[in-house]
């Protein structure tokens, strides 16, 4: 399969969610921020999971280069590379609005025990590793804003030393506040 | 027939309660006591119903065990409510009491159990989750388990935990276990290795429990010690330690004996080993009395006892485990009682090889009983004491009487004697030695001679009754000098009481330096004690403005002896009142002194106003006091003492009692910076804005707030932490300031305790005394020519023992005093206009510290004469804002300058003031020098104006003279003292015997990693007489008129709902890397 092969079916990928994103629906992704602030750094893990299904497929046979049916080697790699990408796009982070760029640390990809190319679930996990470059202190605000593929709600968890954690299911697309303690 | 039997024994089979986990919900469900909380007075009556105690440290939200036989309480996560710094700790523990089986029934109880936690060496649990594991619906064993991560609970030690702790945080699980029908808890605590590394341990490090038992509860440790851990471990500190072997007690137990309820700890086996029989403690035969499962007792003080017996493995591999275990057990109040529980004990596991492990064995013995009867009448005496020591001379066991004069207790098999003993009779001590086999059963019986009976009157000069505190004082035999009287006199080994004494060397040709005091106690108005047959002498005090009386008697067995004494007040002090802003009761988890005994005291040493200074518990003595009908004499006012572990006491009154709250107010003190805790003591007042923050005892060890965060007794600038024990001050791991930063040191307070109790040797810094004391000899050379300023050395007598301090940020250094005094640190702060006001407080836990000693007078108008009951007690606290007091032990000072009293700021363009200085005091007290002061902006440490030897009299009138000094700078301050040189026993008894503290057990573990002490014997010393000693809040002195700056004090409201938060966050790295995935 040549590059033009691939690009449809990236395409292709995407038309679907796009579509799903016009009518939106439970099953599909499910996006899950844990993040902990400190005076020094944010770090933050991003867990996606891809409920089995078309997505699924089309992601899986996208990066099965080979045609031989099973993501393998370098295709794990390319997969986890387009998940990672679909996870960490559109988020977007700032104190006090003035945004702070993502530095991603690690990544892993979970193909939940079926290498195939199938329409098998698939998950990804990012670690965000963020030193501040200017001091924070009390008083300033952390500023999340993400968006879902599909637009569905996203699980965020913020902690902090010795503060109640800020626990909520929020919306796509809409900026969420935490007070630095 | 043969189903006939089974039915039969079915029916006689006794019916076992199960054991049951919950979380209580219900008030009903906690366990009452003396040591359990809830006001009777002040909280709800529903409240206090289902308590029944007097105070409760279980509240809703905790965590509750129970079968029948006994119940527990664990904390839930938060701060503690003890003495220690986190939640999670087992607070309350108790029998089942009245009869009642039901697991949770709202029953009376005797909880006299303040706190206990696993220690691994210097780090504890800090817990974030508890949570109950088995509910016991299952008929099994009940459990809570508290889960957490490692946690520092005193920074002070971090030098030495960064040494020897994994580094990264461990993992932690304490399981608190009850079976059906069982007498104690099993407590198993593992730590996990969670971490993406393999954790080791730097040193042979022991893990154990950290418990603080509270006054009350009398430590009883088999083997040499028994009822003297005290001294005891004095000794043990004498041996050689070593890096892989803690100094402490070895020994097979540790038991308590209380009113009505006693303790006792004991160790499981362990399949890692124990630490005292570690290949490096065998190879250094550092324990040679130690068996598989000994205990080592490190310290032991009434507040704070740590058991440590496991051993660490050297190298936790990352997902291992690691667990050990021990048992509390409960008894119904003496040693016996609890110790039949743990020699029944036997607890066996079975490991996943199906094997059995035999944690704990059960050990045989056999019963020693009798009966204890008084001589002459052959009365049954009930209450009283049996100790019993073996063969070897080890104190094995101690057993009370009961109805009938009976006693019983477990021993195991061999030749015993004993000892029978009471607070009124000499010790009666067995004639025989009985032998005792396992299983077996023998017989001891005693008689002890019958005391006699001391009757007292105590009237005013109007022959009106009058409170008063009666001494009897007698002389005791001895001919050698160098002995202390416990040591010839009485045996606290065997429990025997204590008997102050003059701390005069003793000589064998003067009677008078051999005094102790056999008895005191409170007349109001008349009383009465029964006494040892005896002479004695017998003296009726009322505190430092009455007269002194005395009598000698000859108390007769079984007799009573009437005596009856006339008090005058010698020294008026009209419109002004004295007052203790610092006292304890049994609401203190470190006082037994209940109620009625503390405010009695009060009223007997003539002090006006007592305000009610719990530790981290607001109490109200108000209603005692109206039911003794002793207002006439006695005020109080509602305070607390908000007692951190290791950034200092904090007091603030006056403060509105909430009865709703377990505590009545106090708060959460962990881990915040000291600012917002004086922000928040002011929030709790009847007045905000006028509650006064009081910083107590700023120089006692790590109790002293300035101590805290190192500040400089020269400068009163916090210096760099120089010591290597000292609170951690580095960023927290969120990178937030430590609380302890030296910014954080906040002087937002209103008033200093500068004298505090009997301890001039932290309200003056040390100076070289001299006469050298006996003890080591210093490591540094004498400070003289040739000796660099930058370097430590030992200056000539008389002068202030200093050490050198390094500054790092410009590679220079401070001097510091080795005890910096609180009078230096206040005139540093006078001297920077701050006005805060001196106070002088007993800081009294017990009968032995006296109340008022010393106190303060305040200025308050005329409703401080006649009757207590008409006191404006708004007028003593705006009295002591303004600094209208003086702080005394005896000597009462009226000065003025320019004809203007304390407080005041007068003004003296020319820079002339007029002095006017009246010293009285009453005739049993000496006078010997007054001393005016001046501080200022240019005197950080006061210039000596002048020094007037005052007349060697006995008069009340010592002096009234006026003095006229020049020159006086503008921003300059005034303050007079007095002093005399003679002790003031036996109204003032001597500091005798200071309880070990928590630094001395930092001290000695620091000892064991080579800290030696430099200065060598020069040490200050607690041990000391009461002189007299007094002194003014000042006068201050401008040269033009200043308008004084006003600014609202700040106020953080406190919020006793708000829910705790651990401080433990999820380790996001963590949860990464237990994500699986797949090969790339």
């Amino acid at each position: 399969m040549g590059s033009t092969a691939i690009r449809n079916r990236a395409l292709l990928l995407l038309g679907l969610l796009v579509a799903t994103t016009a009518f939106g629906h439970p099953s599909g992704f499910h996006k899950k921020l844990t993040v902990t602030l400190t005076k020094t750094k944010v770090s933050a893990l991003i867990v996606m999971d891809v409920d089995s299904g078309d997505r699924c497929l089309l992601l899986r046979e996208a990066v099965d280069s080979n045609r031989d049916g099973l993501i393998t080697g370098l295709e794990v790699t390319r997969l986890k590379e387009q998940l990672v990408k679909l996870a960490t796009r559109p988020l977007k982070l700032s104190i006090s609005t003035a945004p702070i760029a993502l530095v991603i640390k690690e990544t892993k990809v979970s193909l939940r025990d079926d290498p195939r190319a199938n329409d098998a679930a698939l998950s990804v996990a990012v670690l965000v590793e963020i030193e501040h470059a200017h001091p924070v202190s009390t008083g300033m605000e952390f500023e999340l804003e993400d968006t879902s593929p599909d637009q569905s709600t996203i699980v965020l968890q913020v902690f902090q030393e010795g503060v109640k954690p800020f626990q909520e299911e929020v919306k796509s697309g809409v900026k969420t506040k935490v007070r630095f303690n | 027939m043969l189903l006939g039997a089974l039915v039969l024994i079915g029916a006689c089979t006794k019916t076992e309660a199960p054991a049951r986990a919950f979380q209580i919900n219900s008030r009903v469900e906690l366990i009452g006591g003396v040591r359990a909380l809830g006001d009777t007075d002040s909280a709800p009556r529903d409240a206090t119903d289902l308590i029944g105690g007097k105070r409760a440290s279980g509240a809703d939200g905790d965590f509750k065990l129970s079968n029948g036989v006994m119940h527990a309480i664990i904390q839930n996560v938060g701060t503690s409510r003890g003495f220690g710094s986190f939640g999670g700790s087992l607070i309350d523990i108790d029998l089942v009491r009245g009869g009642q089986a039901s697991s949770a029934s709202g029953v009376k109880g005797n909880d006299y159990f303040t706190e206990m936690f696993p220690a691994f060496f210097l780090t504890a649990l800090e817990p974030a989750k508890v949570e109950v594991l088995a509910d016991g619906s299952d008929g099994k064993a009940a459990s809570i388990r508290v889960s957490g991560r490692s946690g520092a609970f005193i920074s002070l030690v971090k030098a030495f935990t960064e040494v020897v702790d994994p580094k990264d945080p461990l993992d932690f699980t304490c399981d608190y276990i009850l079976e059906p029908g069982k007498q104690y808890l099993k407590i198993v605590v593992t730590v996990t290795n969670n971490g993406t590394r393999d954790a080791s341990w730097g040193l042979n490090v022991p893990f154990g429990f950290v418990t603080l038992l509270g006054e009350g509860q009398r430590l009883f440790v088999p083997g040499q010690a028994g009822f003297d851990m005290r001294f005891h471990l004095e000794d043990v500190y004498k041996r050689p330690a070593s890096l892989d072997a803690l100094p402490g007690e070895v020994t097979s137990m540790w038991a308590t004996e209380g009113d009505g309820v006693s303790y006792a700890f004991v160790s499981g086996q362990n399949s890692a080993g124990s630490y005292l029989q570690s290949e490096r403690a065998v190879a250094g035969n550092f324990y040679p009395t130690a068996n598989k499962d000994s205990i080592l007792i490190p310290i032991a003080s009434s507040s704070f006892l740590g058991t440590y017996f496991a051993k660490a493995p050297q190298m936790l591999p990352k997902g291992a485990s690691y667990s050990y275990t021990a048992f509390l057990a409960v008894g119904s109040g003496d040693v016996g009682s609890v110790q039949k529980i743990v020699y029944d004990m036997r607890d066996v596991t079975i490991r996943p090889n199906g094997r059995e492990f035999v944690v704990r064995e059960s050990t045989p013995y056999g019963t020693i009983s009798g009966y204890v009867r008084e001589a002459k009448t052959n009365q049954p005496l009930e209450g009283l004491s049996v100790v019993l020591k073996d063969g070897a001379g080890n104190y094995v066991t101690q057993a009370t009487t009961r109805k009938g004069g009976v006693w019983t207790a477990p021993v195991p098999a061999g030749k015993y004697t004993g000892y029978a003993l009471d607070r009124v009779r000499s010790v009666a001590k067995s004639a025989v030695e009985v032998e005792v086999t396992e299983g077996g059963s023998a017989t001891l019986n005693f008689e002890l001679e019958q005391p006699g009976d001391l009757s007292v009157t105590v009237t005013d000069e109007r022959g009106q009754p009058l409170p008063a505190k009666i001494t009897v004082l007698g002389v005791y035999e001895n001919e050698d000098p160098t002995l202390q009287p416990r040591q010839f006199f009485y045996d606290l080994k065997i429990g025997e009481r204590l008997r102050q004494s003059d701390l005069i060397t003793d000589s064998a040709a003067d009677p008078a330096s051999r005094e102790y005091v056999e008895k005191f106690f409170y007349a109001n108005g008349a009383g009465g004690r029964p006494i040892r047959p005896g002479k004695y002498t017998v003296y009726a005090s009322r505190g430092i403005e009455y007269d002194l009386q005395k009598q000698d008697i000859e108390i007769t067995s079984g007799k009573t002896t009437n005596v009856g004494f006339k008090l005058t007040q010698v020294v008026g002090t009209p419109g002004w009142i004295s007052a203790d802003f610092h006292v304890h009761s049994i609401k203190s988890v470190d006082s037994d002194m209940n109620l009625e005994a503390r405010v009695t005291s009060f009223a007997v040493e003539g002090v006006d106003l007592v305000v009610s200074t719990d530790h981290n518990y607001v109490a109200d003595y108000g209603p005692t006091i109206d039911s003794l009908n002793l207002n006439d004499w006695l005020a109080s006012s509602v305070g607390l003492e908000l007692t951190t572990l290791e950034m200092g006491h904090f007091n603030a009154f006056p403060l509105a009692l909430q009865p709703g709250p377990v505590q009545h107010g106090s708060f959460r003190w962990f881990f915040r910076p000291p600012g917002e805790l004086f922000a928040q003591l002011r929030a709790l007042g009847t007045d905000p804005q006028k509650t006064v923050v009081q910083v107590n005892h700023p120089r006692d060890t790590i109790l002293g707030y300035f101590n805290a965060f190192n500040i400089s007794g020269y400068t009163g600038e916090p210096l760099p932490g120089y010591s290597a024990v000292s609170v951690d001050t580095k960023p927290l791991p969120d990178g937030g300031l430590s609380p302890y930063d030296p910014s954080n040191f906040s002087r937002e307070f209103d008033a200093m305790e500068v004298f505090n109790g009997k301890r001039m040797d932290i309200m003056f810094p040390y100076r070289i005394p001299a006469v050298p004391p006996p003890g080591p000899e210093p490591t540094v050379a004498r400070c003289g020519p040739g000796v660099p300023a930058n370097t430590d050395c030992l200056p000539a007598p008389g002068e202030i023992l200093n050490e050198v301090v390094k500054i790092e940020a410009d590679g220079g250094f401070e001097l510091q005093p080795v005890q910096p005094g609180a009078q230096d640190d206040w005139f540093i702060l006078l001297s920077r206009g701050q006005r805060v006001t001196a106070t002088g407080n007993s800081d009294s836990h017990g009968e032995k510290s006296e109340a008022g000693l010393p106190r303060t007078y305040v200025q308050v108008g005329e409703t401080a004469d006649g009757t207590m009951r008409a006191l404006d007690e708004d007028a003593v606290f705006a009295g002591l804002h303004a600094g209208k007091a003086l702080v005394t032990n005896g000597p009462i000072l009226e000065v003025t300058v320019n004809e203007q009293g304390l407080g005041s700021t007068v003004v003296a363009a020319d820079g002339v003031i007029d002095v006017h200085i009246v010293a009285r005091a009453a005739p049993w007290m000496d006078l010997k020098r007054v001393t005016v002061l001046r501080g200022g902006r240019d005197a950080k440490v006061p210039v000596k104006l002048e020094v007037i030897d005052v007349p060697d009299t006995r008069e009340v009138n010592r002096l009234d003279v006026v003095r006229r000094y020049s020159n006086i700078p503008d921003g300059s301050f005034i303050v007079v003292e007095a002093a005399g040189e003679e002790s003031m026993w036996p109204v003032h008894t001597a500091y005798e015997v200071p309880s070990l503290e928590i630094s001395d057990a930092v001290g000695v573990i620091g000892s064991s990693f080579g800290f030696s002490p430099k200065f060598g014997k020069y040490k200050p010393t607690q041990r000391q007489i009461v002189t007299p000693y007094a002194f003014t809040n000042p006068i201050w002195v401008d040269r033009t008129i200043k308008q004084p700056l006003r600014v609202q004090k700040r106020i953080l409201p406190v919020g006793n709902d708000v829910p705790f938060v651990p401080r433990v966050m999820p380790d996001v790295r963590k949860l990464f890397h237990g994500f699986h995935s797949d090969p790339e």
